[in-house]
């Protein structure tokens, strides 16, 4: 637990020294949903969708152009439909290529933690029999890749929203929910927003 | 900001505590079932011991049946239902996962020495053809070869696509004909009848042939040439996925430290051939002492030859090479043979999240054993192994 509030502390620090070291320190948030499946990527998903979403906090770090680059600092939860529930919480540089008429792509790779627990009652052996337990859940580390497209809804003198769609694939590990598998990947496809209120 | 963040992560991990799902509350009514089998074996209090002990160490509920010349014994320990504390019972039920494989074994030597097909036939001979085509070693492998674990057809269980989607997917009712797709185009292990390699497709084409020349069911098969004949009431398959009302609950160890939790109603093998089936100790010893006595389901001649080892030209992986008093020895035409200071065994087990099974047949000292579990995986799975490869010998014979 204690590697777990160290983990969460470093990255809320990096957060705010990047913050303060952004050349134009105004933040732009991100709220997303998206549907989640284990496995690479897979566009006839038969599967059960595992819903989830994230908020996050980015810092404009470099404008050349068309070309921005931003530090975002993820919080995030999904929920696999029987198995498990997770929190995340990761850092992903995203690097954005801006179009005419309010268009842009970005990619983004990033890494973080990810706190997994079961869906269901756990049970440990006391006193020779087995009882209801808590279950504080496992760590994991992640590591992620995605693509997106994004379009300004707003004209150019309002305050900047954008709406967009990601594909991205995670790596997490370990992953400790079914020990079968050591490392797993992981697709979410992505519909959120951009808003910079203080732009 | 520091104690804020902290407030923070716990504050979001108790709420995800609080969302896990509430176990059914149920009474011990829902798992009701009686024996009639009456403790006559001199070393009741050593088994019931035994039991008792194995309980301790972790595993969450057992049942075991023992009988030799001696007499017999069947006993259990441990919890049918953790969350609702009710005492497993001798006479419960269990999924028996893979020893489901010498249900489907019987099937297939019953239709064989019935003269509907021969054991040196291709297995092409009784497929759709479009299913030889996308299975590597499907046009050359035999019937025997499959019963044996020789034909090289890859275990589709053991393909990293199969686990995801499971993963993806716990409930979902599989069909035989799902579960094969994820080795189409997959290559051989090696060709028919070189090695040996433990392989679940191989029971799932087995099931589809003796479907297929019968025009039955699994589930009919089973019933009327298996539990029907031998009475086996609390036997059962059903290939509409199901779970009967007074199956016990399974749990695995997914964390490996004896951390269990429920995994009863995940539909891993529930409805097909190579491991569907349900049942109890007590069934389970009468049908593998009637598998082993001339008459009951084959002849003679049959079960000298199911019981044969043959090995393969090449490497034989189902031999175990630890140097325990229980080893593996290869597999004959659906059955393990288990070599032991005191006679060979001849059996199966089976495994599935949740669940563990054993039976055992010890013609020698007329001797057979028979157990179930509740608990798999991890650490539970490691005791398992630890009964199995070195202590059933000491309990039964020493």
């Amino acid at each position: 637990m204690k590697k777990t509030i160290l983990l969460i502390q470093v990255l809320f620090i990096t957060a705010n020294i990047l913050a303060q070291n952004s050349p134009a320190n105004n933040p732009r948030f991100s709220v997303t949903t998206f549907s989640e499946q284990l496995g690479f990527i897979n566009l006839k998903n038969e599967n059960p969708i595992h819903l989830g979403g994230t908020i996050a906090i980015g810092f404009a770090k470099k404008q050349t152009g068309i070309y921005q680059s931003f530090h975002n600092i993820e919080i995030g939860y999904f929920s696999h439909e029987t198995l498990f529930q997770a929190i995340t919480l990761a850092w992903k540089p995203t690097y954005e290529w801006q179009f005419k008429k309010g268009l842009h792509i970005h990619g983004t790779a990033g890494v973080g933690y990810l706190h997994a627990l079961p869906k269901q009652q756990t049970y440990t052996q006391d006193n020779g029999t087995y009882k209801a337990s808590n279950n504080f859940g496992k760590p994991s580390a992640t590591a992620s890749i995605g693509m997106g497209i994004g379009y300004r809804i707003t004209p150019q003198n309002n305050i900047p929203i954008t709406i967009f769609t990601r594909y991205e694939l995670t790596a997490i590990a370990p992953f400790n929910i079914y020990k079968d598998i050591p490392a797993i990947a992981n697709t979410t496809l992505s519909l959120g927003v951009f808003v910079s209120p203080f732009n | 900001m520091k104690s804020y963040n902290i407030f923070l992560l716990l504050g979001i991990t108790l709420s995800l505590i609080a969302c896990i799902k509430e176990p059914t509350v149920v009474t011990s009514s829902k798992y009701d079932c009686t024996s009639d089998i009456v403790n006559t074996h001199p070393n009741s209090a050593v088994f019931d011991a035994f039991l008792e002990d194995k309980i301790k160490q972790g595993i969450p509920g057992m049942t075991m049946i023992v009988e030799s010349p001696a007499g017999i014994w069947t006993g259990a320990a441990g919890l049918a239902d953790i969350p609702n504390n009710i005492p497993m019972k001798a006479c419960n039920k269990m999924r028996i996962g893979s020893t489901t494989k010498t249900f489907t074994a019987t099937i297939i030597l019953q239709l064989a020495e019935q003269g509907i097909l021969n054991l040196s036939d291709s297995i092409s001979q009784y497929l759709a053809p479009e299913m030889v085509k996308k299975i590597a070693n499907a046009e050359l492998a035999t019937i025997e070869q499959l019963l044996n674990h020789t034909s090289g057809i890859e275990d589709y269980t053991g393909l990293i696509n199969y686990s995801i989607k499971l993963l993806n997917d716990l409930n979902h009712p599989w069909t035989p004909e799902e579960e094969l797709a994820f080795i189409y185009e997959e290559p051989a292990a090696f060709a028919p009848g070189t090695q040996r390699k433990y392989s679940n497709s191989n029971y799932l084409l087995l099931g589809l042939i003796a479907e297929r020349v019968t025009g039955k069911s699994g589930t009919t098969l089973f019933q009327e040439q298996i539990f029907t004949p031998l009475n086996l009431a609390n036997t059962s398959f059903n290939q509409v996925h199901s779970t009967p009302e007074d199956l016990v609950r399974g749990y695995s160890d997914e964390e490996e430290n004896f951390v269990l939790v429920d995994r009863t109603d995940f539909t891993f093998a529930h409805s097909s051939m190579d491991g569907g089936a349900i049942s109890t100790v007590a069934d389970l010893r009468t049908y593998v002492q009637a598998a082993m006595t001339p008459g009951r389901l084959f002849s003679a001649e049959m079960i000298e030859r199911m019981k044969t080892v043959i090995p393969p030209s090449g490497e034989d992986q189902t031999i175990s090479t630890k140097d325990t008093p229980l080893t593996f020895n290869g597999i004959g035409l659906g059955w393990f043979n288990m070599k032991t200071p005191y006679g060979t065994g001849y059996g199966h087990g089976g495994a599935l999240r949740g669940y563990k099974a054993n039976m055992i047949y010890f013609p020698d000292s007329k001797t057979s054993v028979c157990y179930l579990m509740n608990g798999n995986n991890g650490k539970v799975s490691e005791l398992e192994k630890t009964i199995r490869s070195e202590e059933i010998v000491s309990l039964l014979f020493e």
